[in-house]
């Protein structure tokens, strides 16, 4: 195998067209966060990312040119759930950085502590991302990314509220639209006009993107804030 | 500014380890034992499926006269002699083998039956002592699976009573918004005796909804005991 560095910074990847493979850096050698495989090469650690359990790493596959994620940078997580999208996160940001993973669930942030204890730069919040101000103590006053999965029914006003909050101004938000927990009974393609327009309003829309065929009815939208 | 971030991240930990805590309560445990009575429920009938199965081979005609799995379970302790005198078989067209395997699974599920009995006594003490007006109406059973199909007691409050109506339809329910089929009329209440004796079965199941979900909100907000007068509204 042939790991080399792509044009995003901190994501490494492997063969081509459909045996391409995605990989960070791991931060913490020897340790699994997922089923992921860990591959050593050069005398570093690369850790797998699987682009079927991961939305971001199902964007970066579509052969994105940016990932809006640098090293050093603080990053709001919205529906961080067990961390396995954070975990790849965390190693992209390095051990200046840190990411605020927000979720409503106890039994996943249990999980989450644990994984915590390990990489020095996720700061677990238990708490409902519906409500900003709950974690207004928590948190920094801004930060430089703010991503976003949570299927929900309101998660493109949920993305708002954090984004006017917490986001700092020329930030990126990246938000991952899962058309059918808004509305089932609706065509996707509509959704996403809607959700769209409606983030258009206040925000610049970056990037518009599906992530089929990772994960059905689900299209990334990256957002740059005026 | 690092030594900032690391302050902030320790004292985003310290909260969320207690909220963690606060966020355990009562329903927590209730669900836990709700769904494991439900795998008991699962896994015992396997067991006696494949005990049937099996002591079929060595006196089929018990298990057929025997329809009833606990009764079949404190019939075949007896011997094949004295369980062919009792039925008054003849001659059986099993096999004449040895039995210390099969009654080394019948010992186990009869042991399973008593865990699972255990376990519904200490969930009807958990209902009563937290939440005694749904328990009266909805009994420990279905209340406890009302709960743990909203997800926790603040989730079932805040539902209207139509849907407390319909919890464990969801399948049918989405198949009506998406395609437009009819809606369905209960869920889990069908297996309310209630519901199930009622000849409408949809006047019954929507009056009982309407109650449980009052006396849900009432034990959430720890009010008085109106049970017994929701109850009588049902007659």
């Amino acid at each position: 195998m042939n790991i080399k560095q792509t044009k995003l910074i901190g994501v490494f990847e492997s063969g081509a067209d459909r045996r391409k493979k995605i990989y960070t850096q791991n931060l913490v050698p020897g340790s699994k966060v997922y089923d992921e495989n860990l591959v050593n090469e050069q005398g570093k650690e690369f850790r797998e990312w699987i682009p079927f359990r991961s939305k971001l790493g199902s964007y970066i596959m579509q052969g994105v040119q940016d990932i809006f994620i640098r090293p050093q940078q603080k990053v709001l997580y919205l529906g961080i759930a067990s961390g396995t999208t954070a975990s790849h996160i965390s190693d992209i940001i390095g051990k200046g950085g840190m990411i605020f993973g927000i979720d409503p669930a106890f039994r996943v942030m249990m999980d989450l502590m644990f994984l915590c204890e390990k990489r020095k730069n996720i700061a677990p919040i238990l708490g409902d991302a519906f409500h900003p101000e709950n974690y207004e103590d928590l948190m920094p006053e801004k930060v430089d990314v703010v991503f976003q999965d949570v299927a929900q029914r309101n998660q493109a006003e949920i993305f708002l509220k954090n984004v006017n909050k917490y986001l700092k101004k020329g930030g990126f938000g990246m938000i991952a639209v899962k058309a059918r927990s808004v509305d089932i009974s609706a065509r996707p393609r509509d959704i996403f006009r809607k959700v769209r327009a409606q983030l258009e309003k206040e925000l610049t829309i970056v990037d518009f993107r599906s992530l089929e065929p990772f994960e059905k009815d689900h299209v990334m939208i990256v957002v740059k804030k005026k | 500014m690092d030594k900032q971030l690391d302050s902030m991240r320790t004292i985003c930990i310290e909260f969320t380890r207690k909220k963690i805590r606060e966020t355990i309560k009562e329903d927590t445990y209730i669900i836990q034992l709700i769904s494991h009575i439900e795998d008991l429920d699962k896994i015992i009938n396997m067991m006696v499926k494949r005990l049937r199965d099996w002591y079929e081979l060595y006196l089929p005609e018990i298990s057929i006269k025997v329809p009833e799995h606990e009764s079949f379970l404190m019939e075949i302790r007896r011997s094949k002699k004295e369980l062919m005198q009792k039925y008054k078989i003849k001659e059986s067209m099993g096999q004449n083998f040895s039995i210390r395997a099969i009654d080394n699974l019948r010992r186990e599920t009869d042991n399973l039956y008593n865990l699972r009995e255990k376990q519904l006594d200490e969930l009807d003490k958990e209902m009563e002592k937290h939440y005694p007006n749904t328990t009266m109406l909805a009994g420990s059973l279905i209340g406890s699976k009302l709960i743990s199909l909203a997800g926790s007691m603040k989730n079932l409050i805040e539902f209207p009573a139509s849907t407390v109506q319909i919890l464990g339809a969801e399948k049918a329910l989405f198949r009506h918004i998406k395609t437009g089929a009819r809606p369905p009329k209960y869920g889990i209440l069908l297996s309310h005796p209630y519901v199930a004796k009622a000849r409408d079965k949809a006047k019954a199941a929507r009056k009982i909804a309407d109650k449980i979900s009052i006396a849900a909100k009432v034990d959430y907000f720890k009010g008085e005991f109106v049970g017994d007068k929701l109850k009588a509204m049902l007659k």
